[in-house]
């Protein structure tokens, strides 16, 4: 019987997860509104190209909290934790390498303010692909609403 | 007693019965959680590889094409964008407290969060479908059809729209599941009768405000914003349409659970159904958390770079 009494000591099987208080959550619920408050009102500041990435760091510090606490990484298998970390390595490896690509693309063009395509400086040449800016339409009649084609868009 | 001591590891020796919500596959429940976590989370990590192809074309083109960017997320509203984002966020909440009143075997309060989530999920649907008729009736439309004057987008266009005739197919389809399944005697048959009844009416929905298409625009011309703003409002649409087509999911999903739990299949040693619905959940509020920053709240200084 010691046996018995040893095995259902040590182990019995059940899943004894850890229980947040509601109020934890409650608490983190406050927090990712006052930081959705803060993002808004930072986004009314002129503040160039810093704008994006403010933006995108009170996002992940809302997401940090969501992942910590809502979805239980704190608690949980530190193996969870490592899934959810490499995954987003792995973004930032797409993000990098081609950002770093499309961001150096097109030294010698530019974009033509007469049809708005992308086109090559020094020949002036419109390069391969680009979108053009379509030809303006004429008004049209109030009958002849059917007959009209459309024109071409690419 | 020393029988006992060789029988130490064999759990039918210490009559443990193997619970009915316990899969024949696993030895405990704890195992039984933990491998369905794990599974979750890989999942996860799938569903946000793959909204990163969607955000990296956004930081691509957002570098390449500024000033469309800027005025394109000036003509979102923010006030609906703001009221969605605290609208998912209370819906997390929700989440996370059914799955620990589940813990605790509370199946009253976690029927009742549930369907608050519910809720929440479907006043974020009413609010994008306010947002999308907005964007409709000024012309800010994807990629082509973008600033085209409504005369040209009429029902007949719509009718012979393959995605319309795709979507239209659901019907028959869903009908003769139901009749099968209730001839056959199987289960579901009413609810693949409530889906094929859904179904219709979505899609009455969808050609009733497709004439919204055919109302002309006042002076037929095309809304005056910089040249790529079309590339913008592609984004905008699939980016957050495809946020939507995954609350739509979290919705049924949640039926389901809501059902379930109803029927009193959780206990404190079997709740990860729930747990793993509302990590789906938590994924599209996180999802939604960056969307809108990124698309709603971009600087915008008409005329100028930024």
């Amino acid at each position: 019987m010691s046996s018995d009494h040893d095995h259902e000591h040590a182990d019995d099987g059940g899943i004894h997860a850890h229980v947040s208080s509601a109020k934890l959550y409650w608490g983190i619920f406050f927090a990712l509104i006052l930081f959705t408050v803060l993002t808004v009102a930072v986004a009314s500041v002129h503040l160039g190209a810093a704008n994006l990435a403010v933006a995108v760091i009170i996002a992940s510090a809302k997401a940090a909290l969501v992942c910590t606490f809502f979805m239980h990484l704190s608690h949980d298998n530190r193996f969870h934790a490592l899934i959810l970390v490499t995954t987003v390595m792995f973004i930032g490896v797409f993000f990098a390498y081609t950002i770093n690509d499309t961001g150096h693309r097109g030294i010698d063009s530019g974009i033509d303010p007469q049809s708005g395509a992308h086109t090559y400086i020094s020949s002036g040449e419109k390069a391969p692909g680009s979108w053009e800016r379509p030809a303006k339409l004429e008004h049209h009649e109030e009958g002849a609403k059917k007959d009209e084609k459309a024109p071409e868009h690419h | 007693m020393t029988a006992a001591s060789e029988h130490e590891h064999e759990h039918e020796e210490h009559g443990h019965e193997h619970p009915a919500f316990l899969q024949h596959h696993f030895d405990t429940p704890k195992q039984q959680y933990d491998a369905a976590k794990l599974g979750m989370w890989a999942f996860l990590a799938q569903e946000l590889l793959f909204f990163s192809g969607l955000f990296v074309a956004y930081g691509i083109f957002r570098s390449w094409y500024p000033d469309a960017f800027g005025a394109g997320s000036h003509e979102l509203n923010r006030t609906m964008g703001a009221i969605n984002t605290c609208v998912l966020l209370f819906s997390s909440l929700t989440a996370a407290l059914t799955v620990r009143a589940n813990q605790l075997e509370e199946r009253r309060q976690a029927s009742v969060l549930m369907i608050l989530t519910i809720g929440c999920a479907f006043a974020f649907l009413v609010v994008k479908y306010f947002e999308y008729g907005h964007k409709f009736h000024d012309g800010l439309l994807p990629g082509q059809y973008f600033g085209t004057p409504r005369h040209m987008i009429d029902h007949e266009y719509m009718a012979l729209n393959p995605i319309a005739v795709v979507g239209l197919a659901g019907i028959p389809v869903l009908g003769i599941a139901s009749l099968a399944q209730y001839l056959r005697g199987g289960k579901g048959a009413g609810w693949l009768l409530l889906a094929t009844l859904v179904w219709i009416g979505i899609a009455f929905g969808v050609f009733h405000t497709g004439h919204i298409f055919a109302t002309p625009y006042p002076d037929g011309e095309t809304p005056d914003l910089p040249d790529r703003t079309h590339v913008f409002f592609s984004l905008y649409f699939v980016m957050t349409g495809l946020h939507a087509l995954h609350v739509i999911v979290g919705i049924g999903i949640w039926f389901w659970i809501l059902r379930r739990n109803i029927r009193g299949d959780f206990n404190k040693n079997y709740f990860q159904p729930v747990d793993n619905s509302a990590l789906y959940w938590h994924l599209v509020d996180l999802v939604w958390i960056y969307l809108f920053p990124m698309l709603y709240l971009i600087d915008y200084v008409p005329g100028g770079h930024h």
